[in-house]
């Protein structure tokens, strides 16, 4: 049987794009299928623009507080931030990183189909009116946003998902943030720093539910303070214009707001796949697949948010190059327990592993954990900011690094040690014999393993 | 000037060892003379001392890990001494002499020249086969290997030594997973935690298989070496039986009336061990043994009891029988029985036998073969003593069937060097011995 294609890739995000490379970097003809702009929620409505976003609303406040620094002749009350320019400069930076991807498929020979693929057969894609073909088929159709529908929307509401709110030129005076994971804390943390009053309302009774409950409460505790109101446990039942209606302790209370952002969570997108016809099975929403990525079909593979399992950018890059190694006769598997997550507040959370919690549920009395203050730590006070804390956990038998997680200035940078550390199965002995450099905030991870492994950081009382 | 502390030769049979443990930890300060860590020998846990003061730089050798004597297993030194360096340069300027004894308070280290780890050939680095295959296949130059401190014997480099993630080495030594056994399931095949869970955890039992395994144990230590010394003895000296039954009528009776009279609680081992001293000095070809192309015969009966310790079959030995009564035998017995059960014999307690006895006769056997306890040529089994009917012959020569309690002795000897008559004769005499019990005294 010949194919037009060794491997066809259905979407060009951060999972769709990395596997198309890869693919063809070992040597197979590949093909690529993109409805919208090629780097996918990621680079167009997701990671990207948020960050830079967030960097424009960061510098807005450094040149406000600027004369903490001595910095003298700044008449902040004069100090504003121009949404318009704000956004052409996140847009010029998402615009060359996707040039930047065209260039790189281009560059390895991938061929780029703009449309949306449908499933003609278990090997037959229908883009348009084309028709491709490929012994392998490796799904990255990603995610949109989930708008719940326990909520009741009734009269003209306000309500913007992320995708909308990127590209917004002009601020709300308010603002609800339904959902306090990663993405709704982000926009509350972006639109309160750009000066909007932003209500977060959240079921759960903690936000950041990946993190650590030390470290999301400190993290909450400094966002109360700048600004946010935050209703943990709150159940929304009901928008209506620009009225929230939620549930809280047995009453109903409102909040009004010009704008109300969904951000309740993403669900994957198969729409118009035609995956059920070729009879892929599916796990609820996610098209099914194993840990080598590997569908009910064993040539077509569902990688990033599509499969549900981690919706990740860096995770959807990692199986895409687990699902290529696998079609390429070597078999690999992933490992979930390792992925870092990254929130870019001020100071930055980061971390990876379990969360205390987890730990002890998983390994009852024997973990150790570590704290390390972020105002014990040099850099961190240069830095201005040393609100932030240092968690690890480790296993007491063999020092294992169960869990990190940061607070403090550049973290995001900093998890890869960890990260890595926990891949090479490091123990915290190595940890703590790895040098460290100085000034950095670094040190303050070599503390925190101290800490947890022998009780006693170096700076720290 | 740090030093580098070597598995000790604790006797003149052993050729590997283990450390039990470790009484110290790195950083303490060591003094010579205390006690520095136990070794596992052939037979026991034996306490070596410290034969330098310093600080305890490094631990080259976990415990429970079996290599070969004059290995190094630790760095005493001054603090901040590179104790890697030193184990280096020991390494590189030792060489292997089998005949030396003793090893930690070798002197050859005193101006140890310390270099740079040389940049060295595949050939010249001390590799295992599978270390040397391993780092062709991934391209690894040996200048670059040459820094990596092995664990294999003399600091060699083993396959080990290049791949397994640390976790999984800890992992490892706790449950007791040798390295060289776990298949590596990380990049490039490195070991990982995953790989020693799964090497730790038993294979699954074949179902409606031939043989259900219930333990896989490897065969190593104290089991290995008693196995590897039978075998030896077993397969080496050609061995001659010899069997008879005595009647131990006289011999409870003896014994009750000493136990009654001295208040002592004399054993039926002691008065065995003092019968075969007599005998042994009455047929001296008995008390021999074949060593280097030589026969040698000696004045000293010192006699082993085989005993069934914790850590398998033990033989400590009663030395210079024919100078000790029967009640310094008995206390000297008691002790090193005791002793032998928990593994606390020092290896000259264990050692330096010329004649053995196993005694299994409380476990009620009838009649069982001894295997010969090498260098000696003879080892005497002494089995239950059961009710047995006899004929008996009286004066006038009328024979008639008695009830008498009867015991099976058996005497297993090196046909090399003892003769059947000899074997006979002397065995007729331990008989003699033990049916007319006042003349194992006299």
């Amino acid at each position: 049987m010949n194919y037009d294609f060794d491997v066809a890739v259905i979407g060009g995000g951060p999972g769709g794009y990395v596997a198309a490379i890869s693919a063809a970097q070992r040597g197979k003809k590949t093909c690529i299928v993109e409805q919208n702009s090629l780097g996918g929620t990621c680079l167009n409505v997701g990671c990207i623009p948020t960050k830079a976003l967030i960097k424009g609303a960061n510098v807005y406040q450094q040149v406000c507080n600027a004369q903490r620094f001595g910095v003298e002749g700044v008449d902040t009350a004069k100090v504003t931030i121009n949404m318009e320019k704000l956004q052409s400069w996140k847009d010029g930076v998402v615009k060359q990183l996707v040039n930047g991807v065209k260039s790189l498929l281009g560059g390895n020979y991938v061929t780029i189909f703009n449309g949306s693929a449908s499933f003609s057969d278990e090997h037959t894609l229908a883009v348009g009116d084309q028709t491709v073909s490929a012994e392998y088929i490796i799904i990255a159709t990603g995610s949109k946003v989930a708008i719940p529908d326990f909520i009741t929307q009734e009269g003209e509401n306000h309500i913007v998902t992320s995708n909308e709110l990127l590209s917004i030129s002009t601020l709300p005076q308010s603002i609800v943030v339904i959902g306090g994971g990663v993405i709704g804390v982000e926009f509350a943390y972006l639109l309160n720093k750009l000066g909007v009053k932003v209500t977060v309302l959240e079921l759960m009774d903690h936000i950041l539910p990946m993190v650590d409950r030390e470290i999301s409460e400190k993290a909450q505790i400094r966002m109360t303070r700048d600004g946010v109101t935050f209703h943990l446990g709150a159940k929304v039942q009901k928008i209506c214009n620009n009225h929230v209606t939620f549930e809280l302790e047995g009453k109903t209370h409102k909040v009004s707001a010009d704008l109300v952002l969904m951000a309740v969570g993403r669900k994957p997108n198969t729409e118009g796949l035609n995956a059920r016809a070729i009879g892929l099975e599916f796990d609820r929403a996610a098209i099914k697949s194993d840990d080598s990525l590997r569908t009910n079909l064993s040539h077509i593979f569902a990688i990033g948010d599509v499969n549900g399992k981690a919706m990740l950018a860096h995770t959807a890059s990692v199986e895409a190059e687990v699902a290529v190694s696998c079609i390429c006769g070597v078999e690999q598997r992933m490992n979930y327990c390792r992925i870092p997550s990254c929130i870019y507040l001020e100071p930055e959370i980061a971390c990876v592993g379990l969360t205390e919690a987890q730990a002890r549920t998983e390994y009852g009395e024997h973990v150790k954990v570590g704290t390390f203050p972020a105002y014990a730590n040099g850099r961190s006070l240069v830095e201005g900011d040393s609100d932030g804390m240092f968690k690890i956990i480790l296993d007491s038998q063999y020092g294992e690094i169960l869990g990190a997680h940061f607070y403090g200035q550049h973290t995001t940078e900093m998890i890869a040690e960890i990260a890595a550390a926990m891949r090479a199965e490091a123990t915290a002995e190595e940890l703590i014999s790895s040098i460290h450099p100085h000034p950095t905030v670094s040190e303050s991870i070599r503390e925190a393993v101290l800490a947890a492994w022998t009780g006693k950081a170096i700076h720290n009382l | 000037m740090a030093k580098v502390i070597v598995m000790p030769k604790l006797g003149y049979t052993q050729d590997e060892g283990a450390i039990a443990q470790w009484h110290k930890k790195v950083g303490d300060a060591v003094t010579k003379g205390e006690p520095f860590f136990d070794v596992h020998t052939d037979k026991s846990v034996v306490t070596v001392e410290a034969s330098k003061s310093g600080t305890l730089l490094k631990i080259a050798l976990e415990p429970n890990v079996t290599v070969p004597v004059l290995t190094p297993v630790a760095v005493v030194g001054n603090p901040g001494e590179d104790a890697d360096a030193v184990l280096a340069a020991h390494v590189t300027a030792t060489s292997v002499d089998a005949d030396v004894t003793a090893d930690f308070d070798r002197k050859d280290e005193a101006s140890p020249s310390i270099q740079d780890a040389p940049a060295a050939e595949i050939a010249d680095l001390k590799l295992t086969p599978r270390a040397k295959t391993y780092m062709k296949n991934n391209n690894i130059d040996p200048p670059s290997a040459a820094a990596i401190q092995g664990t294999g014997f003399q600091g060699g480099i083993t396959e080990r030594d290049i791949k397994a993630s640390p976790l999984a080495r800890k992992i490892a030594q706790t449950a007791g997973v040798d390295l060289n056994h776990a298949a590596g399931s990380g990049a490039n095949n490195k070991i990982m935690k995953a790989d020693i869970d799964r090497a730790a955890t038993p294979a699954p039992l074949p179902v409606g298989g031939d043989k259900i395994v219930s333990l896989d144990v490897p065969y190593k230590g104290v089991r290995k070496i008693i196995g590897d010394r039978l075998s030896k003895s077993k397969f080496t000296a050609p061995h001659l039986y010899f069997t008879d039954s005595v009647d131990t009528t006289s011999l409870t009776a003896f014994r009750k009336m000493i136990n009654e009279t001295s208040g002592t609680k004399y054993a039926v081992s002691d008065l065995l061990i003092m019968a075969a001293s007599k005998a042994l000095r009455k047929y001296p070809g008995v008390n021999s043994a074949l060593v280097d192309e030589k026969i040698i015969t000696y004045t000293s009966t010192n006699i082993g009891m085989a005993v069934a310790g914790d850590n398998g079959l033990v033989v400590p030995v009663v030395k210079n029988v024919q100078q000790k009564s029967l009640s310094d035998v008995a206390a000297e017995t008691r002790d090193l029985v005791e002793r032998a059960k928990t593994g606390r014999l020092s290896p000259a307690e264990y050692s330096g036998g010329t004649f053995s006895i196993s005694n299994l006769g409380m476990f009620g056997i009838g009649n069982f073969t001894a295997i010969i306890n090498p260098p000696e040529a003879a080892i005497l089994s002494v089995s239950s003593v059961r009710k047995t009917p006899v004929v008996l012959t009286d004066e006038e020569g009328n024979d008639t069937i008695a009830i008498r309690p009867m015991m099976n002795i058996q005497l297993s000897v090196d046909h090399r060097i003892i003769d059947g008559l000899l074997a006979s004769q002397f065995l007729e005499y331990i008989k003699q011995l033990l049916e007319n019990p006042v003349s194992i005294l006299l």
